[in-house]
């Protein structure tokens, strides 16, 4: 197996991303590093409510319990991921950032210059979840680092 | 940026909280019916 | 932080506006006023275009040039570019792609067999909101407009509010009732289907209960307001709102072209869209899509809207106290302090409203009280400023186009008061006049014969100038509101509908479409 000492993975907890979690933690080298990018897709800014009949305590009321519900389910999928780390014996660090998932990889990968860059693949027709997407095309011409795409565990 | 003092309001209304919203659509509305009453 | 942005577009959409206003006022496009048909607008562009025009020059100028501290100067002013902005958009939807529009759709006629602007629907209100979809998801509401685009929920406020105004003691108590019995029925009904088909097929109780409320009272609203009572996880959330939007949309375009194919008159429409449509923006849109020239669908519409947000309070304490004997550690609620943190403020300057329009203030009370409908005599032969006398009754040739044309009418209550019209050359009744106003708007005789209705309904209906004027802010104001909410429907969420919600969701959904309809269209007439 080649290892990296400093592996990069976007992942937000589905299957596919888990599945992309266990090769970036065989990729990387004990004593190397990993940094875990948790993307919060800006398609909630469009569920905050478009409506204009609640009232700000609804309102807030309902901002701060997303927002804790994010945290809450980051919190799970990091903590889990540490454990996961600290068994391998590999440096952990995470971010989580707000906007459109390729655009955040882009701009968390030059921040932290890692040699190499991991994915799941898209979610297949068919699986449940968000609609929300990294652009593999699109990454491939602008990342700095190869990109290791991993396929949807069957 | 929650601390800011002039940073509020959300992505849907400028204002603090809607009794603040509903209370300027209130004044507002009654500044209309002043004018129409006086005017038209 | 400061908001003011250092951008010369106000700039430039003032001087667009101001310049247009001047153009307008001097006659240089009467050519292109006289193509698109816009006579009538000409006073409401000129003064629009300067007020509106002459704000943003000014505070154009002052973003621009002066330097900007942070404050509250900053942070109001900084709104007004977006309003600017919008009301540019509605300017030009409203001035020119409505007219425009009607032309091809007339235009197109001979060659498609019908006409698709008005079987669409295609006027201001309609294109208001898909400029406003478009904006935000093909351009992205550029960033000096953000926070301006965040006053249309004070401008949809501002219209409810004013649109007290246009109520009689009457109207309200009978729409009052209806909207009651048909919300009560169909909210609480949907919101029990959701929750026994959840249960049914083994749903989350977080996701059946964010879901029973989203589709059972008012759309985002109310999926934003039980989402923390029933503990909804994220995705449930997701795809929960993306469902009742993609929902919404739709029905926002398909009800007002369902209720013209089934000749639905105002007060029937307006009541189904308050029942059936899920999201109360969306109800509002679709009021004024079916009658874009009128108001009498709105105030239906809207009376209905805000039943809804008075059932909301219920809906949440049930859908609490149904999730905490479901769940262990769910949250008890305290009922009085929901029943207060959820009263919407707004609905008591809807009311107060109301009760200075009741005075008498803007409108002889006559008027009024009476509908506004007056067949007597005195008004129907009047005499103009130069002392020659106008009579308002129906003449012979008008008469005979009727009787031409009334083999076309086809429901009986129709039928009978197109004949009291031409027996007596005038409208004897508001029941009728309300009848024959829904043959106008359905297109059900050929256009001579609409024209002749028209004039008998003009004969008989009189509009106090004041009342008129608030019926042309509150069409601006809610214009205005629709169009900054288009701005805020982004694909993005509208993609997420999905999952468990998607299904249920759009069967509830439809059922109570169908159901409203179909009690709609048996139990409620024409009159109020």
């Amino acid at each position: 197996m080649p290892d990296f000492t400093h592996v990069l993975i976007a992942s937000h907890g589905t299957p596919g991303a888990q599945a992309a979690e266990q090769s970036a933690l065989a990729w990387c080298r004990t004593g190397g590093r990993l940094s875990h990018l948790v993307v919060v897709p800006d398609l909630w800014s469009g569920m905050m409510g478009d409506d204009w009949l609640n009232n700000a305590s609804t309102r807030d009321t309902y901002g701060k319990y997303v927002e804790g519900e994010l945290q809450r389910e980051i919190d799970l999928h990091v903590e889990r991921l540490r454990a996961q780390t600290a068994a391998a014996g590999i440096t952990y660090e995470y971010k989580v950032m707000f906007g459109k998932p390729t655009a955040c990889l882009l701009e968390y990968e030059r921040e932290r210059t890692p040699d190499l860059v991991v994915i799941g693949t898209p979610r297949p027709k068919g699986q449940l979840g968000l609609r929300s997407r990294m652009h593999p095309e699109r990454l491939g011409g602008e990342l700095m680092a190869p990109l290791l795409v991993i396929p949807y565990p069957r | 940026m929650a601390e800011d003092k002039f940073d509020r309001g959300s992505a849907l209304t400028i204002f603090k909280n809607d009794r603040q919203e509903d209370f300027i659509a209130l004044v507002i509305s009654l500044l209309i019916a002043l004018l129409v009453y006086l005017f038209v | 932080m400061v908001y003011t942005q250092r951008t010369p577009w106000t700039l430039i959409m003032g001087v667009i506006m101001v310049a247009y206003a001047y153009l307008v006022q001097s006659g240089t496009l009467a050519a292109f006023i006289k193509y698109l048909g816009t006579g009538r607008h000409v006073g409401e562009m000129v003064a629009l275009g300067y007020i509106f025009g002459g704000i943003a020059i000014v505070i154009g100028l002052w973003q621009l040039l002066a330097k900007t501290a942070e404050g509250h100067v900053d942070y109001y002013l900084s709104t007004v570019g977006g309003v600017i902005f919008i009301m540019l958009i509605a300017f030009v939807v409203k001035w020119v792609l409505d007219p425009q529009m009607a032309q091809w759709g007339r235009a197109a006629r001979p060659a498609l067999g019908f006409n698709f602007a008005s079987v669409m629907n295609l006027n201001y209100v309609v294109m208001g909101i898909i400029a406003g979809i478009v904006t935000v998801n093909v351009f992205k509401v550029p960033s000096w407009a953000e926070n301006g685009v965040r006053l249309s929920r004070l401008g949809l406020k501002t219209g409810v509010i004013l649109l007290g105004t246009l109520y009689s003691f009457a109207e309200l108590q009978q729409l009052g009732k209806l909207s009651v019995v048909l919300i009560g029925v169909f909210v609480l009904g949907s919101v029990g289907l959701v929750l026994w088909w959840g249960a049914r097929r083994n749903l989350p109780n977080s996701m059946t209960g964010v879901l029973s409320a989203g589709v059972g009272v008012c759309g985002v609203s109310a999926a934003v307001a039980a989402a923390p009572v029933v503990q909804a996880k994220s995705t449930e959330i997701a795809y929960t709102i993306g469902t009742i939007l993609l929902f919404g949309v739709i029905c926002m375009f398909v009800f007002p072209i369902a209720g013209k194919a089934l000749g639905m008159g105002y007060i029937t429409f307006g009541a189904w869209a308050g029942t059936g449509i899920l999201n109360s923006a969306q109800v509002a849109g679709a009021a004024l899509a079916f009658q874009p020239e009128g108001i009498e669908t709105l105030k239906v519409a809207e009376i209905f809207n805000i039943t809804r947000v008075l059932f909301l309070p219920i809906i949440v304490i049930w859908l609490a106290i149904w999730y905490v004997k479901r769940e262990v550690g769910a949250q008890k609620v305290d009922v009085g302090q929901v029943l207060i943190s959820k009263f919407p403020v707004f609905v008591i300057g809807f009311i107060l409203l109301f009760l200075l329009s009741s005075t008498g203030i803007f409108a002889p009370a006559r008027h009024y009280q009476g509908s506004y409908f007056d067949n007597s005599d005195k008004v129907m032969i009047k005499k103009d400023r130069a002392g020659k006398e106008i009579n308002n009754y129906l003449k012979d040739a008008d008469l005979d186009l009727l009787k031409k044309d009334a083999a076309k009418v086809k429901r009986d209550d129709q039928k009978a008061a197109l004949q009291r019209l031409i027996e007596n050359k005038k409208l004897m009744s508001i029941e009728d006049d309300d009848t024959l106003r829904g043959v106008v708007n359905a297109k059900i005789l050929s256009k001579e014969g609409n024209a002749v209705l028209v004039k008998a309904h003009r004969a008989v209906r009189h509009t106090a100038p004041k009342i008129a004027k608030f019926r042309d802010l509150i069409a601006w104001f809610f214009t205005f509101g629709l169009v900054g909410l288009g701005m805020q429907i982004t694909l993005a969420s509208i993609k997420q509908a999905g999952g468990q919600p998607l299904v249920v969701g759009s069967v509830v959904g439809v059922i109570k479409a169908v159901g409203s309809l179909i009690v709609v269209m048996v139990f409620v007439h024409e009159t109020i």
